[in-house]
């Protein structure tokens, strides 16, 4: 297109497609508008144990590969770029592996047992589902809306719902269910032998490990007490909540009376600078709280659980901690720092098995951490941690990724991806529990053979889940009995999302 | 010769330091463009400004300056000769002069003189004479390029040079031309390549359709985009709003992405460079059909783009968002549509817009940013990073954008405000999650308010360092005293000499909180300075204690502030701005 053709379409276009910028966003506004949840019409049961989630999101969007290689043959046949070329992966992405050794994990075939990618973390998985603290879900597929965009995308996932704009996270949606219906969870055991009390007297029951997440994102027409809300902690549990510096002498109590004074008398403006007054009061309980949690940190592991020294494991080895020595805490969100993202539209070849391995490495760590702690590890209640099987591991990301390999050696967006899960065998339900130890689902290649656009999707007698379907169990291990209402939008999803179980 | 020589130069360069400390006049026959004040109907005129209380127009104008992290203080905006109780505006026309200033350019001399004033200069062997100006700004770190445009943006003349600075820098920080530093394929090269794309676009004045245009192809933008297919659906996503959520939209992607598919970049091990692939025909190979237009190539795909009649609705959206957080839909939409219906065609027409808005300098109140609030205040203080002896602006400056190994509570990235890094950009609403929101209370209250006082002027330079020192010489720079005292002492300044007490307090929450104290305080703050020998009652009329000792310990005046600005601090409507009347 030549240059004045260029400024010709230019104008063309702005007298023929005057489209009001935002109409879309207003649209979704009010559409979150109508769908805030009905917290009261979820029946809850008491859980028979606590669960405690920590659900670890794989930013930008992870390719399923690691954790499916069932249909390589057929994905490289039609592929514009070889897999199999040295340039590439080699030769051994179309080969069955000969062991499971982490150590030798570059070497020979790659497709493990259960169809796995030996050398992007699939010998720590292998390990993981033998010793059933693992499932793999193939099929968590977006189909009622199968936008590739991030942004939404990750909305979709954080919030458990398809209305993004101006609805609550899950965090804070389990939250509101718990707020509504607390005589439910008065006394439900805590995995140190404790109860729950008052839903007021709870220690950092929600907690994100990942900055401001949209997991927390209140409900705009649904006031959460300030005690219920999202943390946010740094994985070393710092602490800027104190105040230092050239102080100001004896003047603290008369800035202090002042203080106090002033903000009684404006406390009804409050919802004018609400973030501020959420902020400073947390950073006073937090100020104390966060000495304690730093000595954990320092503490040994114990015998056999030495975490990767990467920025992820430390992370995720925090979140951990904190939930080994407190039952009470109990949803976390945790990002996956340091392993650079999961956006491969390039450079998969060199990146992609490597962070892979490191994730599942650092999860299986993690998991013999959790595992060792039953029976051993104090609680900052000061009792011992009785139960370590309510602790439930989640990964999953924004979408899966195309299956052709592109000519920067990476994959596009595309709507199919893993669900990988871990432990939590006291709390889940019945065949979710049963599928520990499993690969559940199964996918074939669709898309026209030597172009970009391939993907994989769910074979026709295999179950299919929606991304809000995790958010649909996470409720159901709380105690909703149809926790599907949870994650319903009126008009275009009216239904809502069904369980994992449900399917199974 | 010599002395005419110096004579000359001092001339051009405190010709500069007089206009940099509020927004003076640059030179007007080095301007570009109209140079007019703004006449929409959206936009806040000078009759409407001087309509408002005397307290709000201070306020108003200390909003639209700290937008650009920037600020005018108390002492120049008033008259205080004349005291606070009733004060009067000595700036008459300061909207109208802002946004005139705003859209005129400096002198290529006075830009000369910005920059050597700003970065400093050596001396010139050849000559018998010291030419030396010592740097305002001598910590700064190659890694983040990016400091050197917000040295530029708090030391230049409030000017369209000034503006072009921080609009570069603002649009850098969003989802439509971030550098993306956190991600593998990126360095700290693609924030200079972005920061200089934009300045010296922006500073030609580019239509935003040719910024656009010029952008799609720039290696920076491929380092973030980095596959054929996602650089059409990011393009669509970034520039036109248009999220794929459709079929038709994701045919559109998948089509882009053909037509660019003869591009690639290459891996970690040659260095992400956008390279044609030999090994695919010219072009798309094929006609592909974008939003109903027929093209052949990665580069008609741009034009589709750039062409499209989203792409400045959507350009206005992403820069509303940013200044009306927490406003209503209807407003933002509002805007948005007196905005475009006013056929901007450059960047400053936008940022103008929006930043002289009424919906946003009237009725706005959202989270300030930490740059806004900390610079914003420093430069109402009359802040400098440049001390007599202790450089102040690794505190201020270095500390605030370094991003690496860096975990001081000053440092924006810990407050989940990043500057450069985010691939997405900032978000158009600040953190204030507790974490984020308890960094940044201790980062301003800690190395704002308290610890490195750049502010009261008792450790800025003063004009003896030079006129007695060892090869004595007149000062390469205009000297300017602090918020309270005489550079380089604790005398204060002639135009607080008049002030009482409660007109001192009033002052500090002026400049901080854009309000006046009110009676509780001003009773609390009283009695508090009398009870720590701050204030002196001198029958029945409350004073700034003088202490009749040592001239470098003359007044107490910056303790008396800074306990004021601790308690400040504390308060949550410091991290906002407020609207007019609330």
């Amino acid at each position: 297109m030549q240059r004045r053709n260029f400024l010709k379409l230019a104008s063309a276009m702005a007298a023929t497609r005057v489209v009001p910028v935002g109409f879309g966003m207003g649209a979704l506004a009010q559409r979150a508008y109508a769908a805030s949840p009905n917290y009261s019409s979820v029946t809850v049961q008491t859980p028979a144990l606590m669960p405690q989630v920590i659900n670890i999101f794989m930013y930008g969007g992870a390719s399923e590969l690691a954790g499916n290689l069932s249909n390589m043959l057929d994905i490289n046949m039609n592929s514009m770029n070889d897999y199999s070329a040295n340039s590439a992966f080699g030769s051994g992405i179309l080969l069955p592996a000969e062991d499971n050794d982490p150590a030798l994990r570059n070497n020979g075939g790659q497709i493990t047992a259960n169809g796995l990618w030996k050398r992007a973390g699939g010998t720590h998985m292998e390990d993981m589902l033998s010793a059933g603290d693992m499932s793999i879900y193939r099929t968590l597929y977006k189909q009622k809306s199968p936008t590739r965009s991030h942004r939404e995308s990750i909305f979709m996932s954080h919030k458990g719902t398809l209305d993004i704009e101006g609805s609550p996270g899950i965090g804070s949606r389990l939250a509101l269910m718990m707020t509504q219906h607390e005589s439910s969870y008065t006394g439900a055991p805590l995995a140190d032998g404790t109860t729950l009390g008052s839903l007021s007297e709870l220690t950092l029951p929600f907690v994100s490990f990942e900055g401001d997440s949209q997991t927390f994102a209140l409900d705009p027409e649904n006031n959460l007490p300030l005690y219920l809300r999202g943390l946010t902690m740094d994985d070393q549990f710092n602490n800027p909540y104190t105040r230092s510096g050239s102080t100001v002498g004896d003047s603290e109590e008369a800035i202090s009376n002042l203080l106090q004074s002033r903000l009684q008398k404006i406390s009804a403006s409050r919802s004018q600078h609400s973030k501020a007054w959420d902020g400073f009061d947390k950073r006073e309980e937090l100020s104390q709280r966060m000495a304690d949690l730093g000595s954990l940190l320092e503490a040994d592991l114990p015998e056999g659980v030495e975490y990767p020294n990467t920025s992820f494991a430390r992370q995720l080895r925090s979140a951990v901690t904190l939930a080994i020595h407190n039952p009470q805490t109990l949803y976390m969100a945790v990002g996956t720092p340091g392993l650079g993202g999961w956006d491969d539209h390039n450079n998969g070849v060199d990146e992609y098995p490597d962070r892979m391995n490191e994730l599942m490495e650092a999860v299986k760590v993690a998991m013999a951490h959790i595992k060792a702690s039953a029976g051993v590890a104090q609680t900052l209640t000061g009792n011992t941690r009785t139960r370590s099987d309510n602790i439930v591991i989640n990964v999953f990301g924004d979408f899966g990724r195309l299956v052709n390999l592109n000519g920067s050696g990476g994959w596009d967006h595309a709507n199919n991806q893993n669900l990988y899960t871990f432990g939590g065998a006291g709390v889940r339900p019945t065949k979710e529990t049963a599928a520990l130890g499993s690969v559940v689902g199964t996918t074939h290649r669709e898309g026209t053979s030597k172009t970009n656009n391939q993907y994989t999707v769910p074979d026709t007698d295999s179950p299919t889940w929606e991304p809000m379907s995790v958010a649909s169990s996470i409720y159901g291990y709380f105690g909703a009995t149809n926790s599907p209402i949870l994650t319903a939008t009126p008009i275009i999803n009216p239904e809502g999302d069904v369980r994992l179980e449900d399917l199974l | 010769m010599a002395g005419v020589y110096i004579k000359g130069f001092l001339l051009v360069v405190c010709g500069f330091a007089l206009l940099g400390c509020k927004p003076a006049s640059p030179d007007q026959d080095g301007s570009q463009g109209s140079r007019k004040a703004l006449s929409y109907d959206h936009t806040l005129s000078q009759s409407e400004f001087n309509a408002l209380a005397a307290t709000d127009q201070y306020m108003v104008a200390n909003k639209a300056l700290s937008s650009m992290y920037r600020g005018v203080a108390a002492d120049e905006f008033f008259d205080l000769t004349k005291g606070l109780d009733n004060p009067v505006i000595s700036q008459t026309n300061f909207i109208s002069d802002l946004q005139t200033q705003l859209q005129t350019s400096m002198s290529s001399d006075q830009l000369t003189a910005a920059y050597n004033d700003t970065f400093g200069t050596s001396d010139n062997p050849s000559t018998d004479i010291d030419e030396s100006i010592p740097a305002r700004f001598t910590s700064l770190d190659d890694d983040h390029p990016h400091q050197r445009y917000m040295a530029r943006m708090q030391n230049y003349p409030i000017s369209r040079d000034q503006f072009v600075t921080w609009m570069s820098y603002f649009l850098a920080n969003t989802i439509m031309f971030s550098p993306a530093r956190e991600m593998e394929s990126t360095e700290s090269q693609d924030i200079t390549r972005v920061l200089g794309y934009l300045k010296l676009s922006i500073e030609s004045s580019t239509p935003i359709r040719d910024v656009v245009r010029g952008w799609l192809n720039n290696l920076s933008r491929w380092r973030v985009s980095r596959s054929p297919e996602n650089h059409a659906l990011e393009m669509f996503e970034l520039y036109l709003g248009i999220f794929n959520d459709t079929p038709e939209e994701q045919q559109n992607t998948i089509n882009g992405g053909i037509a660019c598919n003869n591009w690639y970049l290459t891996d970690n091990s040659d260095g992400y460079q956008l390279l044609p692939d030999p090994t695919r025909p010219d072009g798309a190979g094929a006609t592909v059909q974008v939003f109903g237009q027929y093209i052949n190539s990665c580069d008609e795909l741009y034009d589709v783009v750039a062409g499209h009649a989203l792409l400045i609705p959507r350009v206005t959206e992403v820069i509303v968002n940013y200044f009306l957080d927490g406003s209503s839909s209807e407003t933002k939409q509002a805007l948005i549509k007196n905005i475009v219906s006013s056929s901007p065609s450059t960047f400053d027409d936008i940022f103008l817009s929006v930043i002289f808005s009424k919906s946003y300098l009237l009725s706005s109140q959202r989270p300030k940013t930490f740059e806004e609030n900390a610079f914003g205040f420093l430069n109402s203080m009359h802040y400098t990073p440049r001390a007599d002896r202790y450089p102040l602006d690794r505190a201020v400056l270095r500390r605030v954008w370094d991003s690496s190994n860096n975990s001081l509570p000053v440092a924006v990235h810990n407050m989940g405000w990043a500057a450069m890094d985010y691939k997405i950009g900032r978000t158009p609403f600040l953190p204030m999650d507790v974490l984020s929101f308890a960094t940044y209370h201790k980062g301003i209250r800690e190395y704002i308010f308290l610890n490195h006082l750049a502010y009261d002027g008792r450790r800025h330079p003063k004009a003896e360092d030079f006129t007695e020192a060892e090869v004595a010489r007149e000062p390469p720079f205009a000297i300017h005293n602090g918020a309270f005292y005489v550079a380089g002492t604790e005398n204060l300044k002639p135009e607080l000499e008049s002030l009482t007490a409660p007109e001192f307090i009033d002052l500090i929450f002026m400049t901080a909180l854009g309000r006046r104290a009110n009676a509780e305080e001003q009773e609390a703050w009283l009695a508090e300075g009398l009870r720590r020998t701050y204030v002196t009652d001198k029958e029945g009329v409350y004073q700034l204690t003088k202490t009749n000792g040592d001239a470098e310990w003359e007044y107490f005046t910056d303790d008396f502030a800074r306990v004021m600005l601790d308690y400040i601090s504390r308060l949550p409507e410091f991290y906002y701005y407020r609207a007019v009347g609330q």
